[in-house]
């Protein structure tokens, strides 16, 4: 007479033979995939020596020094162009202060503010001189004329070969 | 890092076969995707393909072999555990001969599983006792077409159904037991002019779509079919040329029919004479014309006779052998076809080759270089009659919950009781693995290779996309390490070399090759040498010595009488979220939630009579059991008629401790929809057993496809280009 048991105990491994059982199953998957580790290892051998191990370790590890990884490898020879453009923006980015940031991020948000309330009356020359009088758009004007007598000095000199002014 | 795959398999929830991608990374699914090139679907699937497979990584999976202990399941190694089930069955053969073990296959396993078995069965252990789950739902219908078209199996294709003038369906519900098959009809209907005509007990989605519907008394189809058939002939409605020149038997099946006038359809079957006479006219007008029937016909002690009753009406209007007709018998399960063509049968080795010819013998015995038995076999029914009667002593079940879907589920469970070997093969511990003296975890489709075989005889690939969970098999590499623990020389080493023995040794498969199904195609047997196809059945021929059909008188069976006091008849099948005794299913959560358990459909008129509401509690109480279930009160159902889901497997809600041990008398397939009951009002309001979520509560409204013209006449549509759409 078999009487019916209702339920099972779900035996859970000890530590052990779960890791025989984990070793099995790798011994397994590393003797079918044999040739493709073989290329792996290849490939691996190579990115270690042309530094891209360092450098993915370094991303992993170290996220501040990441810029003077990146700068690091850019010099390397062979390093790529589009690592070097990365590079550089990040170098021009640190340079320029926090405030501008911040002052340039104050203009945005007033200037989403203004861009979701209906319009008014069509600007003429006359409103433009009372805002002027305005002292803050006087000083953003004085920045964007910063902004535009820097962009213009770069272009001209790009433009007309010769000693760069100072 | 694992990386996204795209794997082609096989559904496996029913006998339409539809195939599509699924996507995974690691052992997580990303996606179902259909695609055109599937055969049978195309972009369609339903819920349970769509969604039903979450199972595979439930931890309720069985990872490890266990072996009864000291009335406990104890984790086994597999060496243990096959060096155990081995010797058990040496040991019962050595005792009591081959006969006293008996082996159980599967029709949700591959092909390739289920020719092992059956070789298992006969070359290594000497037995022709092996079945499958087919008998309990489709063996009958099988059983009407050999009889009188020759093959068992569906005559064309899906595609034919959805050409057809005139679709029959008769004691099916395609739109939740065969929902992708089922949309081609609606379409059809909606938008091709196509008519339907259903005849079933209950209002099931066909039934309100259709442009007549029968709703006869319980059991009673073979006579209203015979009256229409006597009908048709005598009116003359009747193809000559094709009964001239391609059927025999015609003059014994008008001698057969005498009794069926129409006055005795209308007393037997409660039809009207105006109904049955519409249903004649219909069947007169059409040109191609399809029947389709499944559990309705087949789950009775008539199913063969009725089975054939319809297959004598498609050949007397001459609707086989030609695009868009022909004879469907609905397959339930995804390998319903396979595992018959298999052999997985006590009379019939591979291909329907009958297992009583020594000439056939002698090719298997040859091919598989060793003595076949010649004793005739026990199907699943009269196994369960030799446990009970001392005679069988072990039982090998490959995937199939026995305990609960065999009919009659008290007796069958005191039939386990008695054995003295019982091998579960599963992919979770069910109710018949309670039973067991060694459980062997086995792989669910997706992490198989193999072939399956649908209801349009259509073999399609299936491809490996997990690895096994745990120490889980697939059920033919099972098979294989005990064929050897007993001897046998087996050295498969991929589901392809199965097939290619198969196709070198059964007919209707000879052409079938891996390479011919990779992907997405496919073929529907019988398959030449060459690799050439049939789609569509007996287009010149019947295989039959003189070429011809051959038309059978039948008899009617009424169904089973039971005392006054059960007074209530309870109809059973499927709910389309859900698949068979719902191992799978239920632990599918999206799935589970929207449908968390069965319920009894109960008519308006039964729960005011009784006093009691929508989610009310009632027992039902037959001869054989009981259960006891929440109600839903719908006019789907009709008086004293109820409806129960199968699809549980709880005992308190199960169907088959109603249902009784009769059957079949051809086939043996349990008379399922022979039940009545008592019904109890246990709690006379509760709680609605049907949920939020589920599509019941809804009142869909068809539209003929998208209508995108309907917005376009809108007044307040502005269009987003320039020219005005044509209408
Ligand atoms: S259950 Fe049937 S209809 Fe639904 S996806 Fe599966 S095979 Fe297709």
């Amino acid at each position: 007479m078999a009487e019916p048991i209702a339920s099972i105990e779900r035996q859970t491994p000890p530590a052990a033979v779960e890791q025989a059982r984990a070793r099995a199953r790798l011994g397994a998957l590393l003797a079918a995939a044999e040739p493709a580790l073989a290329e792996g290892l290849q490939l691996l051998q190579q990115c270690s020596e042309a530094g891209l191990l360092q450098l993915a370790t370094g991303l992993m590890q170290e996220g501040e020094g990441l810029l003077e990884i990146l700068v690091k490898q850019a010099d390397q020879p062979g390093g790529a162009q589009l690592l070097k453009n990365m590079v550089a923006l990040v170098q021009v980015w640190g340079q320029l202060p926090p405030s501008l940031w911040t002052h340039l991020q104050a203009g945005l948000e007033a200037a989403s503010d203004a861009a979701q309330r209906p319009p008014t009356e069509k600007p003429g020359l006359r409103l433009y001189w009372q805002a002027l009088r305005d002292p803050d758009v006087a000083a953003g004007a004085g920045v964007m004329l910063a902004l535009l007598r820097g962009l213009g000095a770069s272009v001209r000199s790009h433009a007309q070969p010769g000693p760069r002014k100072g | 890092m694992a990386r996204v795959r795209r794997t082609k398999t096989v559904c496996t929830y029913c006998g339409v076969g539809c195939s599509f991608d699924i996507w995974s990374k690691g052992r997580t699914i990303l996606k179902v995707e259909p695609s055109m090139e599937a055969p049978a679907n195309q972009i369609s699937t339903c819920v349970k393909g769509k969604f039903g497979w979450d199972f595979v990584n439930s931890p309720e999976r069985l990872t490890q072999p266990l072996l009864r202990r000291d009335g406990r399941f104890v984790p086994v190694s597999w060496e243990e555990a096959l060096a155990f089930t081995a010797s058990r069955l040496r040991k019962l053969r050595a005792q009591y001969g081959p006969d006293a073990i008996g082996y159980i296959s599967s029709s949700k396993c591959t092909n390739e599983e289920n020719y092992l078995m059956q070789k298992f069965a006969r070359a290594v252990m000497g037995t022709n006792n092996i079945d499958n789950c087919s008998r309990y739902c489709q063996t009958p219908a099988t059983e009407g077409l050999r009889r009188t078209m020759g093959y068992g199996g569906d005559t064309g294709s899906i595609h034919d159904i959805a050409q057809a003038d005139l679709v029959v369906v008769i004691g099916a519900n395609p739109a939740e037991s065969h929902p992708v098959l089922s949309t081609r009809i609606r379409r059809a209907h909606k938008l091709h002019g196509q008519k339907l005509l259903v005849a079933d007990l209950r209002k099931h989605d066909l039934a309100a779509r259709a442009d007549l519907w029968l709703r006869p008394r319980p059991g009673t189809d073979l006579v209203w079919l015979c009256a229409v058939t006597r009908y048709l002939l005598e009116q003359g409605w009747v193809d000559e040329r094709f009964l001239a020149e391609r059927t025999t038997g015609l003059a014994e099946l008008r001698a057969s029919l005498a009794p069926y006038t129409l006055a005795y359809a209308e007393q037997v079957t409660g039809l009207s004479r105006r109904d049955l006479l519409r249903t004649a006219e219909m069947i007169h007008a059409a040109k191609r014309m399809c029947v389709l029937w499944a559990m309705g016909v087949t789950q009775h002690r008539g199913g063969s006779e009725t089975s054939t009753a319809i297959c004598n009406l498609l050949l007397v209007t001459g609707h086989v052998g030609r695009p868009g007709t022909g004879a469907y018998p609905l397959r339930g399960h995804n390998n319903v076809q396979g595992a018959g063509d298999m052999g997985c049968a006590p009379l019939y080795l591979p291909g329907y080759e009958r297992v009583d010819d020594p000439a056939v013998r002698a090719k298997y015995e040859r091919a598989w270089g060793v003595p076949l038995p010649e004793n005739p076999g026990l199907d699943n029914h009269l196994m369960v009659e030799a446990i009970h009667a001392g005679k069988l002593k072990g039982l090998y079940i490959m995937g199939e919950e026995m305990a609960l879907v065999d009919s009659n589920a008290n007796h069958v469970q005191a039939a386990f009781r008695k054995l003295d070997l019982l091998i579960v093969q599963d992919v979770f511990f069910s109710k018949t693995a309670q039973f067991a003296d060694v459980v062997l975890p086995a792989c669910p489709s997706l992490e198989k290779d193999g072939t399956f075989t649908n209801t349009e005889r259509r073999i399609q690939r299936l491809y490996k996309v997990f690895d096994p969970f745990g120490e889980s098999r697939p059920d033919w590499q099972i098979l294989c390490d005990l064929a050897r623990q007993l001897g046998a020389d087996w050295r498969y080493q991929h589901p392809s070399d199965i097939m290619a023995e198969i196709a070198s040794l059964a007919e209707l498969y000879r052409g079938v090759r891996y390479d011919r199904l990779e992907g997405y195609r496919s073929l529907q047997w019988p398959v030449a040498e060459n690799g050439i196809d049939t789609p569509l059945l007996y287009t010149e021929r019947f295989p039959f010595p003189d070429g011809r059909a051959r038309l059978c008188p039948v008899t009617w069976q009424p169904p089973q009488a039971f005392a006054a006091e059960y007074d209530v008849h309870v109809n059973n099948g499927r709910m389309l979220e859900h698949f068979h005794e719902g191992n799978l299913t239920y632990r599918v959560p999206g799935i589970a939630a929207k449908v968390p358990q069965p319920y009894v459909e109960v008519s308006p008129e039964l729960a005011a009579e009784r006093g009691f509401a929508d989610g009310a509690k009632v027992r039902l109480v037959s001869p054989f059991g009981e259960v006891e279930l929440r109600a839903t009160v719908t006019d789907r159902v009709q008086g004293n008629q109820v409806y129960l889901p199968m699809n549980t497997w709880r005992d308190h809600e199960a169907v088959n401790y109603l249902t009784s041990s009769e059957c079949d008398e051809v086939t043996h397939t349990p008379a399922y929809k022979e039940v009545a009951v008592r019904l109890e009002v246990v709690e006379p309001s509760g709680p609605s057993p049907v949920v939020h979520g589920n599509f019941r509560l809804g009142h869909p409204h068809p539209q003929r496809g998208v209508e995108v013209e309907r917005k376009w006449q809108r007044p307040d549509y502005r269009p987003l280009v320039d020219e005005p759409p044509q209408v």
